[in-house]
C-alpha cells in the first residue's frame, strides 16, 4: 500500500504542476468550448513532455507491476489442486473446493480467525495509539539534542529482525533466562513468562511496542512539525493550558494523518506478525498461537496444500481490500481525505 | 513432538555429514539377492561390496564400524563417469557456505576425477524446501535433483519429473554399477513409485537412530559412571535430578525426549502392522498414555531446561555442547557432529542411554528412518541415465575406497593431513568439501571417527544394546493418498495436545479423544491405505 502511494506522488505533482493543462475537463469538446486557444496534448505529447518524470517512475512501476502485479494471477491455484511439478495449467480445477474450510468453518481454521481478530483488536487498542502517545511526549521535550538522541534510541529495535528480538526477550524473561536466574538465585520462584499460554498475548504486545514504537512515531512527529506555532500561540493567548492546546490544537492537527494510517493499517489487520508468532509457536501450543498466517503457512506450505492456502489468503486480501475501501469511504462522508482525495463532482 | 524429531534429525543427520566425514560409508550385509520387496516394481539384486574388511561387521540393517582408516583405498573405477558436459545439481547444504566453484580447489578436483563440471545450486538446510519447492514449479530442472522424504505427493512428484531407472537398476541390471549395488533392499525401497524406480537413495537407517546423549565428561564430574545406562525409567529420572542444579543454571535434559519415552512404553514404531494385517499407528497404541505420564514425570521432576520447549535446535545443542545440560535427545549422526565440533575442548566425550523401560513395559528401539531424502534425475536431462547413473554410482563409493577418500575428505595436503592412515580434514578442508555432494548419492554409513577409534567403539556398543529389540515402521516404502494430504493436518493437533499434556496443561485422561478425532480426519483411511498397499506390494 505505501509503495502505491509513493509511486503515485511524482504522477500527480505532475498533474498540479501541469500549467500547460487545460484546466476544464476533458469531455467538453471543440464544440462545447467555442474558443479554446490550445487544445490538451495527446497522449504521447503529455508522455514526451514528462519524459523525466516518467523516467523517475520507471523502476518504481516496474516493481509494482513485476513483484506485486505479476504474481496476483498466481492466485489462480486457489481454485486448484495445485501440484508445484504439475505447475498451473496442468493441475486439476477444483472450483471452490478450497473454499470449504472458510464455508463451512474448520475448526483449526476458525481458531486461527479468532485468535488474529482479537489480536487485530488489541493492536488497534493498545498499539496504535502507542505511537500517538510517544510523539506528543518526545515534541514536548524542550532540549533538541536530548529529543534527538532519545528518538535514535527508540528507533533502533525496529531495524533488528524477529529473530533477534525473540531470543532477547528469552533471554530476559525464558525459564532459564536473566530474570529468572536472578529471582532463583536468590531463593524466590521462577516466573513463567515466555512460553506461558496465558500470557502470550501480552507477550506478544510488548514485543511489537518494544520493537516498532519508536519507528512509527516518525510520521507523527512530522505531522506534528507541520502544525504552525501561530495556532499555539493564538490558543495561548486565548487561554488555553497545555491540555486545552492538546485537545485543540495539536490533535485536530494530527487527525487527517491519524485516520490516514488507521485506514492504511486496516488493510493488513488480518497480518498479525507471522515470522514473531510462528518463532514462538511450538511453547504455547497451537490453541493461543495459531493466527491466519501461521495457519496458511503450517497448512500450505509445510503440508503441501497449497490450493486451500492460497485460498485463505485471497480472502484474506479480499477482507483487507474491502476494509481499506469501507474506511475510506467512510472518512470522506466525515470531510477527512482519507488514503486518496475523494472525486470532485 | 515428533514433528520436532523429523525435522531435527534432517537437519542433525545432513549437520553432521558436511562437517567431517566421520559417519560414512560402506555397506556390508546379509549378502545374497533381496527379498523383492517393493511389490511391482522388481528390486535391484544386493550385492555386498568386498573390498574392505571392517573392524565391527554390521549386517543388512547394523552400520559397520571401523578404528581406522585402510592404508590403502582400494579404486574401484577406473573410468571417468562424466560425460565431459556439466552436471547441474541442486542440494541442500548442512553447514557454512562453502567457497564457490571459481575458489575451491576441492571442487575443481571433484569435477576433474568424474571428468564433468558440477555445477551445484545449494540452499542452507533450513531454506532447501522451499527453494526446492519453488525450482520444481518453475519446471527448469537441473539434471540431478535432491528431494526430501517430506515432499508432498512424492510418488507423484518422482514419476512425472524424473527419469524411470527401472530397467537400468532392477535385478541383476544393477551389476553395471557395483557401488549402487551395494545398497540394500531397505533403502530402493524408498524409492519406489508407481511400480517403478524413480530415484538413488541417500542413505541413513541405524545412523538415525535415537537415544539419550551424554555428556561423559560431565557425568563423570558429577561422580557418576559415565557409561551408566538405566534399568527403569525410575532410575533414569532420577539420574536426571542428579544430574540437575537450577541454582546453578544446569538442567540435565535439553528437550522432551518423546520417542525415548515411547520406546520406553513398548510402543512399536511408526505404523505397525498387526497380525490380522490391520496397520496402527503409534499414536493410537494403548501405551500412548504411559508414555505421557513418564514425559509429565520427567517434566515434574523439573530436570528439563525450562526453555526446552521454547529453544530451537542450535539452541539446544549449544546448551548440551557448553555443558548447561548434560543430556541431550538425539541421533548417531548428531552424536558424531557434536564430538567433531567440540574435538578442542579438553575431555569432551558423548555416551548414549538406549530407552530403559518404563513400569515394567518390554521397551523397543526405533529403527531410523532408511533415506535422508532421494535424489532423480530430470526427465528432461541431456544426459543419459547411463551417465548420471555412473555418476550416482561413483558417489556412493563405500568407506575404504579412493573414491569414499576423495569425495569425503579431498586431497592429502590440501583438505585432509594423514595421522596414522587416518585422513584429519584441515580447516580448510572442513570448509571446502561442505558442497552436498553426500545427496548425490552416497554408500550405507558406518561408524568412524578419525583419529579417535574409542568414539566408533562406543557408537557400536550402544548400537548392539539397540540390536535386539529393533522396532520398524511397517508403513515405510508404502504409499497412501490421505496420509499424503492429510498426515500434516489431522497430526498437528495431537502433537499440540501432547505438548500440553506433558507439560501437565492438559489432563492425559483427555488424550483418547484427541487420538478419536484423528482418527476421524482421516487416520483410520490411511490404516486402510497402508494395508491394501501392503497387500499390494507383497502380493505381487
Amino acid at each position: 500500500m505505501s509503495s502505491v502511494s509513493r509511486t503515485d506522488a511524482p504522477l500527480r505533482a505532475k498533474t498540479v504542476r501541469g500549467d500547460l493543462t487545460d484546466p476544464s475537463p476533458p469531455r467538453t469538446g471543440p464544440a462545447a468550448a467555442p474558443a479554446p486557444v490550445r487544445r490538451r496534448p495527446g497522449f504521447w505529447q503529455r508522455l514526451w513532455r514528462d519524459r523525466i518524470l516518467v523516467l523517475f517512475a520507471l523502476p518504481g512501476f516496474l516493481v509494482l507491476a513485476i513483484y506485486h502485479y505479476l504474481p496476483v494471477l498466481g492466485n489462480v491455484i486457489a481454485f486448484q489442486d495445485y501440484r508445484p511439478y504439475r505447475g498451473i495449467r496442468d493441475s486439476a480445477w477444483v472450483g471452490l473446493e478450497n473454499f470449504r474450510v472458510i464455508t463451512e468453518g474448520d475448526p483449526a481454521f476458525l481458531n486461527a480467525l479468532a485468535n488474529t481478530l482479537i489480536l487485530t483488536g488489541l493492536q488497534a487498542v493498545l498499539v496504535f495509539p502507542a505511537p500517538i502517545v510517544l510523539a506528543l511526549l518526545l515534541n514536548s521535550l524542550l532540549s533538541e539534542r536530548i529529543k534527538r538522541l532519545v528518538q535514535s534510541i527508540l528507533y533502533l529495535p525496529h531495524f533488528l529482525s524477529w529473530v533477534v528480538v525473540v531470543a532477547l526477550f528469552q533471554q530476559l524473561l525464558g525459564g532459564s533466562g536473566l530474570l529468572n536466574s536472578f529471582l532463583r538465585s536468590h531463593g524466590w520462584d521462577a516466573l513463567s513468562i515466555v512460553g506461558n499460554p496465558e500470557l502470550f498475548r501480552p507477550l506478544l504486545l510488548a514485543q511489537v511496542l518494544w520493537k516498532d514504537t519508536g519507528w512509527a512515531t516518525i510520521i507523527f512527529l512530522a505531522a506534528l512539525s507541520a502544525i504552525s506555532a501561530d495556532l499555539y500561540e493564538a490558543a495561548a493567548v486565548d487561554g488555553a493550558g497545555r491540555w486545552r492546546q492538546l485537545v485543540h490544537v495539536t490533535l485536530p492537527g494530527m487527525k487527517s494523518v491519524i485516520i490516514l494510517l488507521f485506514i492504511l493499517q486496516l488493510g493488513t489487520s488480518l497480518t498479525v506478525g507471522f515470522e514473531q508468532i510462528l518463532l514462538q509457536q511450538n511453547a504455547v501450543g497451537l490453541a493461543r498461537s495459531e493466527v491466519l498466517d501461521t495457519y496458511v503457512y503450517n497448512r500450505g506450505v509445510i503440508g503441501g496444500d497449497w490450493g486451500m492456502a492460497t485460498a485463505v489468503g485471497l480472502v484474506k486480501s479480499v477482507v483487507g481490500v474491502v476494509l481499506v475501501l469501507g474506511a475510506n469511504k467512510l472518512a470522506h462522508m466525515f470531510g477527512e481525505a482519507g488514503v486518496y482525495a475523494a472525486r470532485e463532482k | 513432538m515428533v514433528q520436532i524429531t523429523r525435522r531435527g534429525a534432517l537437519a542433525g543427520g545432513a549437520a553432521a555429514l558436511g562437517s567431517i566425514g566421520a559417519l560414512s560409508a560402506c555397506g556390508s550385509g546379509g549378502g545374497g539377492p533381496a527379498e523383492s520387496g517393493g511389490g511391482p516394481a522388481p528390486m535391484p539384486t544386493y550385492t555386498k561390496f568386498e573390498g574392505v574388511t571392517p573392524d565391527w561387521v554390521g549386517d543388512d540393517i547394523l552400520l559397520d564400524g571401523f578404528r581406522s582408516y585402510p592404508a590403502e583405498p582400494v579404486a574401484g573405477i577406473e573410468e571417468p563417469p562424466g560425460d565431459g558436459r556439466p552436471i547441474s545439481f541442486i542440494t541442500n547444504i548442512p553447514g557454512a557456505i562453502p567457497p564457490q566453484r571459481g575458489e575451491n580447489p576441492f571442487w575443481q578436483a571433484i569435477e576433474e576425477t568424474i571428468g564433468s563440471e558440477l555445477h551445484i545450486d545449494m540452499a542452507p538446510n533450513a531454506d532447501y524446501e522451499a527453494k526446492f519447492q519453488t525450482t520444481i514449479a518453475s519446471g527448469d530442472l537441473p539434471d540431478l535433483i535432491n528431494i526430501p522424504m517430506s515432499t508432498p505427493d512424492l510418488p507423484g512428484l518422482l514419476s512425472a519429473t524424473c527419469m524411470d531407472l527401472t530397467e537400468h537398476l532392477a535385478g541383476d541390471a544393477i551389476s553395471a554399477y557395483p557401488y549402487l549395488a551395494n545398497l540394500g533392499p531397505e533403502y530402493w525401497k524408498g524409492c519406489v513409485a508407481e511400480g517403478g524406480i524413480f530415484g538413488v537413495p541417500v542413505p541413513r537407517l541405524f545412523s538415525r537412530n535415537f537415544a539419550v546423549l551424554t555428556r561423559r565428561d560431565l557425568l563423570e564430574a558429577k561422580g557418576v559412571d559415565p557409561d551408566v545406562q538405566p534399568e527403569t525409567w525410575d532410575e533414569f529420572v532420577a539420574l536426571c535430578q542428579e544430574l540437575t542444579d537450577p541454582a546453578g543454571g544446569t538442567w540435565a535434559l535439553t528437550r522432551m525426549p518423546g520417542n525415548i519415552a515411547n520406546m520406553a512404553a513398548g510402543i512399536p514404531n511408526g505404523w505397525h502392522r498387526g497380525e490380522d494385517g490391520a496397520f496402527t499407528h503409534y499414536i493410537e497404541h494403548e501405551a500412548m498414555t504411559a508414555s505421557l505420564e513418564a514425559q509429565l514425570a520427567l517434566f515434574e521432576a523439573g530436570v528439563l531446561n525450562p526453555d526446552a520447549f521454547l529453544a530451537n535446535a542450535s539452541t539446544r545443542k549449544e546448551w548440551f555442547a557448553g555443558g548447561r545440560a548434560a543430556l541431550d535427545y538425539d541421533s548417531f549422526v548428531a552424536w558424531t557432529q557434536y564430538e567433531s565440533e567440540n574435538i578442542a575442548v579438553d575431555g569432551f566425550s558423548v555416551g548414549g542411554i538406549v530407552a530403559p523401560p518404563y513400569q515394567g513395559a518390554e521397551a523397543v528401539q526405533w529403527l531410523g528412518g532408511a533415506l535422508n531424502s532421494i535424489t532423480g534425475f530430470s526427465a528432461a536431462s541431456e544426459h543419459s541415465v547411463e551417465t548420471l547413473l555412473a555418476v550416482a554410482n561413483w558417489f556412493a563409493a563405500p568407506f575404504g575406497t579412493a573414491e569414499h577418500l576423495m569425495k569425503k575428505f579431498g586431497i592429502r595436503g590440501q583438505q585432509f593431513e594423514l595421522e596414522g592412515t587416518d585422513p584429519i580434514p584441515t580447516s580448510r578442508g572442513v570448509l571446502e568439501t561442505g558442497i552436498g555432494l553426500q545427496y548425490i548419492c552416497d554408500a550405507p554409513m558406518a561408524y568412524y571417527f578419525p583419529g579417535r577409534p574409542e568414539i566408533p567403539e562406543r557408537q557400536v556398543g550402544v548400537q548392539e544394546r539397540m540390536a535386539a529389540a529393533l522396532s520398524r515402521d511397517d508403513g515405510y516404502g508404502l504409499y497412501s493418498p490421505t496420509r499424503d494430504q492429510k498426515a500434516a493436518e489431522i497430526e498437528t493437533p495431537v502433537w499440540d495436545a501432547m505438548s500440553e499434556m506433558v507439560q501437565g496443561r492438559r489432563s492425559i485422561s483427555e488424550y483418547p479423544d484427541v487420538v478419536a478425532a484423528w482418527r476421524e480426519g482421516g487416520g483410520a483411511a490411511i490404516a486402510e491405505e497402508l494395508a491394501e498397499a501392503y497387500e499390494a506390494a507383497e502380493g505381487a
